[in-house]
């Protein structure tokens, strides 16, 4: 099939159409040229608009993860991380050990001080009793 | 692509007539052959070549050279204005209906009865392919354009247009096959 193609390629336009078109495509006027920035120029400003671009959208996208971060995903996190707001907590807590520890003791002292009281009393009292039960069975009396 | 391409471009893009005559006497040719391919006349063939070559002089000036040779742009209007001529005509003229006179070369000698019926024959398989791949047989194999250049034309990727290189040759053979020695035959 080769051979034919090779054929096919001979078919050439007849000359007299060849010159008339030439002559007439010739005696028409061209477009105006538009203006156009010159190719290193346009390469450059090419360049430079996307390094603009991209430190513009690495920018809002650190910006806004954080925001996000602090704002609407996770207040909680987001304050938990913070070194000073850790160290205010830190403090407040031993504090609120400290007074939780303070009143235990003094609960704790008021509720022995309570109960020795009241052992005290039980046993004098029991003693008083058995003092009184002696006296009344050997009453020389009876 | 011409020796010194760019510096013929250059000047045409200023209004050199001359500069643009000797790409128009080189390109004329293969750009005709293509569309006489597409259209099957001669007159619509000329018509559409003067067209073509007359769009690529007006917007010469802001033609923009990319690497590829002026083909890839002729061709490029090329396709356009057939598409152009099949969109607003109401006539589709076959590829088969071209004549023997618009097919014969200029520098016809010996042998032209076989060459014409070979040709005929050629065409007529041409004609049966889908018109994409028309496109790309007449530009690989007839024009011997490079694949990066028809896959430009095309505006398809180098790969694309070799697996539809393939496809058309397998189709166009089958065609042939079809024309010479008849449909194959099936038993019941």
């Amino acid at each position: 099939m080769d051979h034919l193609f090779t054929k096919l390629k001979t078919i050439e336009p007849a000359r007299e159409f060849q010159a008339r078109s030439k002559m007439l495509i010739l005696s028409e006027a061209q477009q105006p040229r538009r203006f156009a920035v010159p190719q290193f120029f346009s390469s450059m400003l090419r360049s430079s608009v996307t390094f603009a671009l991209s430190a513009a959208m690495l920018f809002l996208l650190v910006s806004g993860l954080s925001l996000l971060n602090k704002q609407v995903i996770s207040p909680a996190v987001a304050s938990a991380l913070d070194a000073q707001s850790l160290t205010r907590e830190m403090s407040s807590f031993n504090i609120q050990i400290q007074i939780a520890k303070v009143k235990y003791y003094d609960a704790s002292a008021q509720q022995l001080q309570v109960a020795l009281g009241e052992t005290s009393q039980t046993i004098h009292t029991n003693a008083l009793d058995e003092t009184q039960l002696h006296t009344s069975s050997y009453d020389p009396s009876l | 692509m011409i020796e010194g391409e760019k510096y013929y471009i250059e000047k045409a893009q200023r209004g050199d007539h001359e500069a643009f005559g000797v790409l128009y006497d080189h390109y004329l040719p293969q750009i005709y052959r293509f569309i006489l391919f597409k259209v099957g006349s001669k007159a619509e063939a000329e018509d559409l070549t003067h067209e073509v070559f007359l769009s690529a002089w007006r917007t010469m000036p802001n033609y923009r050279m990319q690497g590829h040779p002026l083909s890839s742009w002729l061709y490029q209007i090329a396709r356009n204005a057939v598409i152009d001529f099949y969109r607003t005509a109401k006539h589709h003229i076959q590829i088969e209906m071209v004549s023997e006179d618009s097919l014969q070369p200029v520098a016809s000698g010996q042998d032209s009865l076989d060459r014409s019926l070979e040709m005929e024959q050629v065409k007529k398989c041409i004609a049966q392919l889908r018109p994409d791949y028309q496109d790309l047989i007449i530009m690989r194999f007839i024009e011997e354009l490079p694949t990066a250049e028809i896959a430009t034309v095309l505006g398809k990727s180098e790969g694309a247009v070799r697996l539809m290189q393939h496809r058309a040759l397998n189709d166009l053979k089958a065609a042939y096959h079809t024309q010479t020695y008849g449909p194959p035959f099936h038993e019941a």
